[in-house]
């Protein structure tokens, strides 16, 4: 059986973006409502310090920023912009809202996935609490494990195509800092690959235990 | 004057508006008892040809059935009133807020995060003049 949020969104055209595309400012009325067929979305904020504070990623299959539309916040809480190109789904929020109306089933699709998903952010904000740069980059791993692949597996290779930036970013560290943090877990078995990085999940998740 | 029924509470504000409060786990039985209060208090002040104001605290709720959603939505929409705020936490909100758009009643139901939020929401309807709460402070 379909998904009835798919399902939902699949009354909408597919529009393609380009990679490095904002599709919503921080302070945009959230007008539209996104449904993520293809590829991936970050979303973050800008620090006073001018860097970029990666927060989380969409996957395929994600809709965004349902947070937002469902507290009833008036304006984007953040950046969101294509880290690949992107094929979405667009459902403008009010015609979202005839959907809902008596679509008991939508509804509860809803309030779980965005549950779910709020979980999966105060998870990221934990991560980001870690303390030292080389646990920040490993709870990295670990959430972006989580999110883009089967983890029953030893080794799996991450779906989301990453540079040393977006770890950065992510971690809240510099790109030098980065750049040593993920050598150094090379050197250590735990990653391997750059671009397309692949995470030995076993070392992974006794070094998490560790530290 | 308050009533406490376990799970809920209600009061009938001095400013005119009806307060509910929900604790802990809710069930079907233990939303139609809080809304049987909740018709009981809007049909007074409708009597009394008052606005009826409704101001939800979910700020210690915890979780619900599935048919207890059901119940809510039942409610909201077959419920007189203006408006009805309610706050709480996210989870609460989004719960709330989903409700109110499967009931179709979105511009009447707004949930938000603090109490004052609320309030203000209420007021602007333009009818709950003093919205100061018995032994609350932070308002």
């Amino acid at each position: 059986m379909q998904d009835p949020i798919q399902k939902t969104f699949n009354t909408a055209p597919p529009k393609l973006f380009r990679k490095k595309q904002i599709l919503i400012y921080e302070g945009d009325p959230l007008s539209n409502i996104y449904y993520l067929a293809k590829g991936y979305v970050k979303v973050y904020n800008v620090l006073s310090s001018g860097a970029d504070r990666v927060i989380f990623i969409y996957n395929p299959g994600d809709v965004f920023p349902m947070n937002s539309y469902l507290s009833r916040t008036a304006s984007a809480r953040y950046f969101y912009e294509c880290l690949s190109d992107v094929e979405a789904r667009l459902l403008p929020a009010e015609r979202l809202a005839q959907y809902i109306k008596d679509n008991v089933q939508l509804g509860e699709a809803l309030i779980k996935y965005t549950l779910d998903m709020n979980q999966l952010f105060l998870q990221r904000i934990d991560d980001l609490g870690v303390s030292g740069a080389k646990s920040k980059v490993v709870s990295l791993l670990s959430f972006l494990a989580s999110r883009t692949s089967d983890t029953s597996v030893k080794r799996l290779t991450l779906d989301i195509p990453l540079r040393v930036q977006d770890v950065a970013d992510m971690c809240g560290l510099t790109r030098e800092t980065a750049t040593i943090q993920l050598g150094e877990l090379r050197d250590e078995g735990i990653l391997d690959g750059h671009k397309k990085m692949t995470v030995d999940l076993i070392k992974l998740s006794k070094f998490s235990k560790i530290h | 004057m308050s009533k406490s029924q376990g799970s809920f509470e209600i009061t009938l504000n001095p400013s005119g508006f009806i307060e509910e409060k929900y604790i802990g786990h809710q069930d079907e039985l233990d939303v139609i008892s809080g809304v049987s209060k909740l018709h009981y208090y809007s049909k007074k002040l409708s009597k009394q040809n008052k606005p009826v104001l409704i101001l939800i605290d979910l700020s210690e709720l915890g979780t619900t059935t599935a048919q207890a959603r059901i119940e809510g939505i039942k409610t909201l929409r077959t419920l007189t009133y203006k408006r009805m705020a309610l706050y709480g936490p996210l989870p609460s909100q989004v719960l709330a807020n989903t409700l109110a758009f499967v009931a179709g009643k979105q511009n009447k139901v707004c949930a938000f995060g603090t109490r004052a939020e609320a309030i203000c929401w209420l007021q602007q309807a333009g009818l709950a003049k003093n919205h100061a709460r018995p032994n609350t402070k932070n308002i």
